[in-house]
């Protein structure tokens, strides 16, 4: 799946599970909030699209990651992989339990040629309400929001749900309209290539 | 170009997005979890400690109620067949002969079984130190398996002492049965034990538990992992595959174990095991017509259907206190003045009806913080306090 990764990440990432490893609470609560969409997004596709599953897999994984904060050693890979990996294990369990769901990279696989094709070309053409009726297509949307980072998919958020004004945002994020702007513009352009690249094409 | 992909990215993050929901919630609930798995974690080392402790008691006991009996020139095995002894070998005493005839006349045969031995288990501890009460009180007996060998047909009658008590059987290394009391205790021909009390018994076998409980005001705990089976043609549940170790605790109206199963029953019942804002869980069954009352007062959960097997439903730990309104066909969780989920009251046909955190006090005026709603058909009505919203789907405003 495809990651954005802020340049510092990294280093914050291992300052920050030291300091959830020495029992720091607020360090649990930012690593948890980091992860936690980025983790969701990985989990949901691979138990049948439950939120309910998702949530326990979800919950379990962090406790793991946790009580494992010390172990965790950034030279063997990114947080975000260390956390998927942790969710393996709970993830073939619970689809043990209920029966293997369906993969996820054949959730949008079954998308109508049709709609693949308009998809392709959806920054040309207007979305057709037959489209929007897919399942597979929320499946592909919802995980492309999920591989976006944080502050992105925040952003689109804000922008395109929640409706909010340029303005508004950057009152809320106590950043300038200008830079909000700025930001907006680039979680746009990820947003864009990171659903082609999911649902098969090149990036623009 | 760029105007025709921002609306359609608008359109596809307001109609098919669907966000994970509620991450504060999910927070507080991993905290809450963490610190009373801390606090377990105490509690254990604690009970290990009061373990080690008993342990040396009831080898100290064994040790010189054997030594009284070899000193008396009785020796028997396990079985309660007489065998030879090597010299110098020391065998553990025959509880089956030890204790025979002891206070037989209290033990009642159980139903379909009058041809079982049975003893007190009270008068085994006294006898052999085979097993052993918990201190504080006879609320909790332990029988440890590899001192007592259950034979076909032996049982062991568990002593009432009030409505909670429990008689805690450990089998093994990884093996557990509890029992509410009174319980009788049988060792079918199998080998397998069985826990009877009227309608409630469990089965310990080799690998797995199986308990079945009448649906009344019981609640059962299975570990984490464990399925719930319904049987059909009668109003019970079975609980098996517990793994790797299953622990099998039974108590009525009281926080036990941990877990999150529920299974409905063809008749409507509901049994629920949820996990509490500590990390705890308790059980109880519910009857269907009841359940949002219920819900609100014990502070459960969402409910949703099964994908395994359509007579089971699968219930999630409410991580907080929510109240609950319920109306029509759905059930409104909340918190505070928030909305937090919209679900079906029947959960065969459990459907996710909004996704994300909804305020309460902003619906009315504030439609576009609804969010997506995928799965919303129709407009609802939430009751708030002496305030009535309707809900309208997006689809429906642009209409």
């Amino acid at each position: 799946m495809v990651r954005w990764r802020h340049k510092n990440e990294k280093n914050a990432d291992e300052a920050l599970l030291a300091r959830m490893a020495a029992g720091d609470e607020a360090a649990l609560e930012e690593f948890y909030h980091r992860y936690f969409h980025r983790l969701y997004g990985y989990v949901f596709y691979r138990v049948g699209r439950d939120h309910h599953h998702t949530e326990e897999v979800v919950n379990d994984t962090f406790v793991e990651a946790v009580r494992h904060a010390s172990e965790y050693r950034a030279e063997r890979g990114s947080v975000e992989a260390w956390l998927i990996t942790l969710s393996r294990n709970r993830i073939r369990s619970l689809n043990a339990l209920m029966g293997k769901p369906l993969a996820y990279e054949k959730s949008w696989s079954m998308l109508d040629s049709e709609i693949e094709n308009i998809l392709a070309d959806f920054d040309a053409r207007a979305l057709p309400e037959s489209a929007l009726e897919s399942e597979e297509l929320r499946a592909l949307v919802t995980a492309t929001m999920s591989s976006l980072p944080e502050s992105y998919s925040r952003l689109l958020e804000m922008k395109y749900i929640s409706n909010l004004s340029v303005r508004q945002i950057a009152a809320i994020l106590k950043k300038t309209e200008k830079a909000v702007d700025g930001q907006l513009t680039r979680a746009r352009m990820a947003f864009r290539e990171t659903f082609k690249i999911l649902l098969g094409g090149m990036p623009a | 170009m760029e105007d025709r992909f921002e609306e359609n990215l608008r359109t596809l993050l307001t109609r098919a997005y669907e966000p994970p929901p509620y991450r504060q919630e999910f927070y507080d609930a991993l905290l809450a979890r963490l610190k009373a798995e801390q606090k377990q974690r105490k509690g254990e080392l604690l009970a290990q400690a009061a373990r080690r402790k008993r342990l040396a008691f009831a080898v100290a006991l064994i040790a010189a109620s054997v030594a009284l009996m070899v000193s008396a020139g009785v020796m028997f095995n396990i079985s309660g067949r007489p065998r030879e002894m090597p010299a110098g070998a020391v065998e553990r005493a025959d509880i089956s002969q030890a204790l025979a005839g002891v206070e037989r006349d209290r033990a009642q045969p159980a139903k379909g079984e009058s041809s079982a031995r049975f003893y007190p288990l009270r008068a085994i501890c006294a006898a052999g130190g085979l097993a052993y009460q918990i201190p504080g009180g006879d609320k909790w007996l332990c029988l440890d398996a590899e001192a007592f060998d259950f034979q076909p047909g032996m049982s062991l009658q568990v002593p009432s002492s009030g409505s909670n008590a429990i008689a805690h059987f450990r089998l093994g290394n990884d093996q557990t049965a509890v029992a509410l009391q009174p319980a009788t205790v049988l060792c079918n021909d199998d080998g397998r034990l069985t826990l009877l009390n009227g309608g409630l018994y469990a089965t310990v076998g080799a690998r797995d538990v199986a308990l079945e409980m009448a649906v009344a005001d019981r609640c059962f705990i299975v570990a984490p992992g464990s399925e719930i089976f319904v049987k059909k043609e009668a109003k019970s549940v079975y609980a098996v595959k517990g793994e790797p170790a299953p622990q099998l605790m039974v108590m009525k109206g009281e926080v036990i174990a941990r877990g999150a199963l529920a299974t409905r029953l063809p008749a409507g019942y509901l049994f629920l095991l949820y996990e509490s804002p500590t990390g705890a869980v308790a059980g109880q069954s519910l009857e269907e017509t009841e359940l949002a009352f219920d819900v609100r007062m014990q502070d459960i959960a969402t409910v949703s259907a099964s994908r395994s097997r359509d007579a089971v439903a699968s219930v999630h730990a409410m991580r907080r206190p929510r109240e609950v309104l319920a109306l029509g066909d759905y059930l409104f969780f909340a918190q505070g003045d928030r909305l937090l989920d919209i679900r079906c009251r029947e959960s065969a046909a459990a459907e996710r009806i909004v996704s994300g955190t909804l305020r309460f006090g902003a619906l009315a005026a504030a439609y576009p913080e609804i969010g997506p709603l995928a799965n919303w058909r129709c407009p609802i009505v939430v009751l708030c306090g002496d305030m009535v919203y309707e809900i309208v789907p997006a689809s429906a405003t642009k209409d």
